[in-house]
């Protein structure tokens, strides 16, 4: 698959290594450069005796450096894949030098090693679910055993803690320092439920806006249906349970799900959204199918950045396959890697609806799905011909049946004026029962990534 | 039953506490689920009453948000920007502005502007807020921002109170009448001007009396607009406002009277000089005395252009007169500056050189060249030349900057700033390569002329892009430490993109490997590599351009 320069600068730590790494991207700043199959290298002048040595696995990507920088990926590695992003047939093919060799070596090894213990973990945690199929006195069954105690522990904590608030008032509770909220977020991480932990920690945020009172009930009975749901849990079906854990912060199993079989289509990316929360990123990228204008979501956390995949290119087309997460509502998938390599170079246009794409009918899809999942965060979906139009000095989309969506306070309003010069336009973006994210533009005939603050 | 109602019912014992306030559920009366479930919370038997407001706000909220309706908007929609005129960016040409407005390489904005502007292509879209931005911050790059904007950037200026420069300096903003009365100081000053140059007598007599109700700050403002077709008729209202309470009034008046060659003011100022200052000639002085001898030499001198160069004599204003003051001369010096000598300064600051002495009829009159050579060789050198760069500068006089420049003062920026660009750019050349006789100045010198080229469409032929590295260079290679040429190195960088391209590139590539560490720094500046960047950009933007330029000559062709 080719690469982008747009790809390889959303891997960059910050702006100041983007800015380093194209200022690096130039064969002049290389003595030597080369390629492997699925590995480059090379030898870069630095400010140092020797020049430095750079490699990067690309099939993560991994990165390599002998300089001394802390960050990663180094300016060096950033400057190396963008060089082969501008001029991949500047890169000639090589046998690995030792150096590469070794390193390769080392990363298989430790690949092997990690799927030998992934192997395990995957029978040890298979019978989790059929927990009275284990013998009594496995070391495995105990573990879960335990963590499943935990959790339920710390859930009925959080349930007595909810009421706690609710029985003092919410007033009283907007006057609590952050340490409040942050000690029953601790709570909860400590009963591994780490879901729970991070919709109690973004709590206090909620107490700055304008209807607090509003935003931090519904909030707080939606959480508290949740635990309910958790309590009940042998009693749901299994798509709501999965729903629950999920909600909770119980990790699925990636390797056996991706055994399954999964939709096989060209998926269009639509957008994708990197937030950075203290040392976790965390990527979103939204697909539909070509087939069926399926949306999915992949998601990837990195912590640091290290082992972050490079992103796929907003406004291609990927031929892939990709396997859902369970629940009842098909949105979080997985991409299975193999089928990336095997990219069709006719990848079909994509269609623009050509109605039904107005703000109630965006409105009526994410609430159908708010109806089987009350605990989605988010979705997203396309508005087709919407205005950007400002009233009482806050922004909102219009569509052409006149009905305003508002828009998050980060959208970068100036940008999307720019764009549709006052006209309609179409856009991609997230919709997180508050409002509306436009994440992409339609331009000239294929999505086109926007800007996005921080969030 | 309203979903509203329901929520308002629940928040009142939320918010205060329900320990305090009871949740109950108004009478049902319709077989809904929703009621119908709310009423089974309610009467949950043992529930407490903080769990089953928990419960309905988490039944409640979910049922909310799954049955959001968007609001109608009953406004109409914003006016619609018009097409641009431009033609479209190359994505090749895009890709460039992207480059120079995320990767730290501004400084080569300016090439981008001309190349798009003399082609007539509109900036992309995705960078006009960006733009607009800049044009905010640098005033000068604003003429070349304002043609690449085009309508779609007009458009969103008119929305944005920060790009509102646009609107001004594009379409000019047409003067009305009302703003003498209503508007804010800078519409009142544009209606003023505006007025002078259709009525100067009737702007005048509007000024008149206007300013005893104007603040000291407005009326010194409001006063300088007389500049705009300024005659004698003037000198009554502004000789008037030299007893003005306000010293900036006093001293726009006196600005303005400075240069009415026939103001009393000036009159008054010609006589305080010519009691100062005379020309003393062998003729003048002793030859009327002498015998025949001495007579005849002095006629073969002259005669064969050998005659005695006359000489200045300077005689100190002895005392301080009330007058003075009036007449704006201040009464005590900077420090470091006598009194008498700073009085003298003053008197001859406001005179155009000519008018220092008074010429008698029969005598030659005295060059500047003259005078600036008796200058350099007086006890008063300082006050002669800091009073000619002064009265240079107040009387706009281009000739005397060029030669106070060649033969006085050097490295006067102010006096650079009144040429005409080839001259200024002539006269820079020839001060670059004085310089570079004298290396050890280099250092001190060179960096001060940046705001000379920071003009954004200067461009240095090829000339002189190579003087100029070459004085660089002399100063680069004569610092004995590297830090000592740190302004040198940093102040490269600065103008780089004004340089030759293919001059640039010459010399960058002829200097040696030790001549190259001589710029390298440690830092966040590493030059050497910053300006491979620099000089890689610019080959690429060219190429975009060639690329652009041959596309269009094809096309052209078909049609």
């Amino acid at each position: 698959m080719p690469l982008s320069e747009q790809q390889v600068l959303q891997l960059a730590p910050d702006a100041a290594s983007s800015k380093a790494g194209l200022g690096l991207a130039s064969a002049s700043k290389w003595l030597e450069f080369y390629q492997h199959e699925k590995v480059v290298w090379g030898l870069c002048l630095g400010s140092g005796k020797e020049p430095y040595r750079t490699q990067v696995d690309l099939s993560e990507p991994a990165f390599r450096c002998s300089c001394p920088s802390r960050k990663f990926p180094c300016k060096h590695g950033l400057a190396l894949l963008l060089l082969l992003a501008r001029t991949p047939d500047a890169f000639s093919v090589q046998t690995p030098p030792d150096w590469v060799a070794e390193w390769l070596a080392g990363r298989n090894e430790r690949a092997v090693k990690q799927l030998l213990k992934q192997t395990q973990a995957d029978t040890e945690a298979a019978p989790l679910d059929n927990a009275a199929e284990l013998a009594p006195n496995s070391a495995s069954q105990k573990r879960a055993a335990q963590r499943e105690a935990q959790v339920a522990n710390g859930v009925q904590d959080a349930m007595r803690w909810l009421e706690d608030v609710v029985r003092t008032g919410l007033v009283a509770a907007r006057s609590q320092p952050y340490t409040y909220w942050d000690t029953q977020a601790a709570r909860l991480v400590d009963a591994k439920a780490p879901g729970l932990a991070r919709r109690v920690r973004h709590l206090p945020q909620l107490l700055t806006s304008a209807d607090w009172q509003d935003q931090m009930l519904a909030e707080l009975g939606n959480l508290y249906l949740l635990l309910q749901a958790h309590a009940n849990l042998p009693n749901l079906a299994p798509s709501v349970q999965a729903d629950v854990r999920a909600a909770i912060g119980w990790t699925v199993e990636q390797a056996s799900l991706l055994q399954t079989p999964g939709q096989l289509d060209n998926w269009h990316v639509l957008a994708i959204v990197q937030v950075e929360d203290e040392q976790l990123l965390t990527r979103r990228t939204w697909l539909q199918a070509h087939s069926d204008g399926q949306i999915a979501m992949l998601l990837d956390f990195s912590a640091g950045r290290i082992n972050m995949s490079l992103p796929l290119l907003v406004g291609s087309c990927v031929p892939a396959e990709l396997v859902f997460f369970p629940g009842s509502v098909a949105q979080r998938a997985l991409l299975k890697a193999e089928t990336l390599l095997e990219q069709d170079s006719a990848a079909p246009q994509f269609d623009l609806p050509t109605a039904g794409a107005g703000i109630n009918e965006f409105l009526g899809k994410m609430g159908a799905q708010w109806t089987c999942n009350p605990w989605l965060e988010r979705s997203a979906g396309v508005l087709l011909e919407v205005h950007v139009v400002e009233r009482n000095q806050r922004w909102f989309v219009r569509d052409q049946s006149a009905h305003l969506l508002p828009l998050a306070k980060q959208t970068p309003i100036w940008l999307l004026q720019s764009i549709g010069g006052g006209a309609s336009m179409h856009l991609f973006g997230e919709w997180d029962r508050q409002c509306f994210w436009p994440l992409s533009a339609w331009q000239n005939e294929q999505w086109v990534a926007l800007p996005q603050e921080p969030r | 039953m309203n979903l509203t109602v329901m929520w308002r019912e629940l928040t009142t014992p939320a918010l205060l506490g329900s320990s305090g306030r009871q949740w109950t559920l108004a009478k049902q009366d319709m077989p809904e689920p929703l009621p119908v479930l709310l009423s089974q919370i309610a009467q949950q038997h043992g529930a407490a009453q903080e769990q089953k407001i928990l419960q309905a706000a988490g039944v409640l909220a979910w049922a909310k948000q799954v049955a959001q309706v968007a609001p109608l908007d009953h406004l109409a929609l914003p006016q619609t920007s018009a097409a641009n005129t431009g033609h479209l960016a190359s994505p090749a040409l895009t890709a460039c502005l992207s480059r120079i407005l995320q990767e730290d390489l501004q400084a080569c904005l300016p090439l981008w502007l001309q190349g798009t502007s003399s082609r007539a292509i509109a900036a992309p879209a995705l960078c006009l807020p960006r733009l607009l931005d800049l044009g905010r911050q640098n005033v000068l790059l604003r003429p070349m921002l304002a043609q690449v904007l085009d309508q779609r950037g007009r458009w969103l200026a008119q929305m944005n109170a920060n790009w509102k420069w646009l609107l001004q300096d594009v379409a000019g903003e047409q003067v009305q009448a009302s703003w003498w009365q209503d508007g804010n100081l800078e519409q009142r000053i544009a209606f003023l001007q505006a007025q002078r140059a259709q009525d100067a007598a009737q702007a005048r007599e509007m000024l008149r009396l206007a300013l005893p109700q104007e603040k000291a700050s407005n009326r010194a403002s409001l006063v300088a607009c007389l500049a705009v077709n300024l005659t004698q008729e003037d000198e009554a209202l502004l000789e008037a406002l030299l007893d003005d309470k306000a010293k900036a009034v006093r001293h726009a008046a006196q600005q303005l009277l400075a240069r009415l060659p026939d103001s009393r003011w000036r009159q008054r100022m010609r006589e305080r000089a010519h009691a100062c200052l005379q020309w003393r000639t062998t003729a003048a002085t002793t030859l009327s005395a002498a015998g025949w001898l001495e007579r005849m030499t002095q006629g073969v001198k002259n005669l064969v252009g050998m005659a005695d160069s006359p000489q200045l004599l300077v005689d100190l204003p002895s005392q301080y007169e009330a007058a003075m003051q009036r007449d704006g001369i201040e009464e005590k010096p900077p420090s470091g500056v006598g009194e008498r000598g700073w009085w003298l300064q003053q008197i001859l600051a406001s005179l155009p050189l000519q008018e220092w002495c008074a010429q008698e009829s029969e005598q030659r009159p005295i060059s500047i060249a003259q005078y600036l050579q008796s200058f350099g060789q007086h006890d008063w050198q300082a006050v002669l030349f800091a009073a000619s760069e002064q009265a240079c500068i107040l009387h706009q006089d281009a000739e005397l900057a060029q030669q106070l420049l060649r033969h006085g003062l050097p490295f006067s920026l102010p006096l650079f700033r009144l040429l005409e660009r080839p001259a200024r750019l002539q006269i820079l050349y020839e001060t670059l390569q004085q310089l570079q006789s004298e290396p050890l100045r280099i250092r001190e010198q060179l960096p001060r002329y940046q705001d000379l080229l920071e003009a954004p469409d200067v461009q240095l032929d090829q000339k002189m892009t190579q003087q100029l590295l070459a004085t660089l260079h002399a100063g680069v290679m004569a610092s004995e430490i590297e830090h000592d040429s740190h302004a040198l190195r940093h102040w490269l960088l600065q103008i780089v993109v004004k340089l030759d391209l293919p001059a640039l590139q010459q010399w960058w590539q002829a200097l040696d490997e030790w001549e190259r560490s001589r710029y390298a720094t440690y830092g966040t500046h590493f030059l050497p590599e910053k300006l491979d960047q620099i000089i890689a950009f610019r080959l690429a933007m060219q190429s975009a351009f060639l690329a652009w330029d041959q596309l269009n000559q094809s096309t052209e062709k078909i049609l």
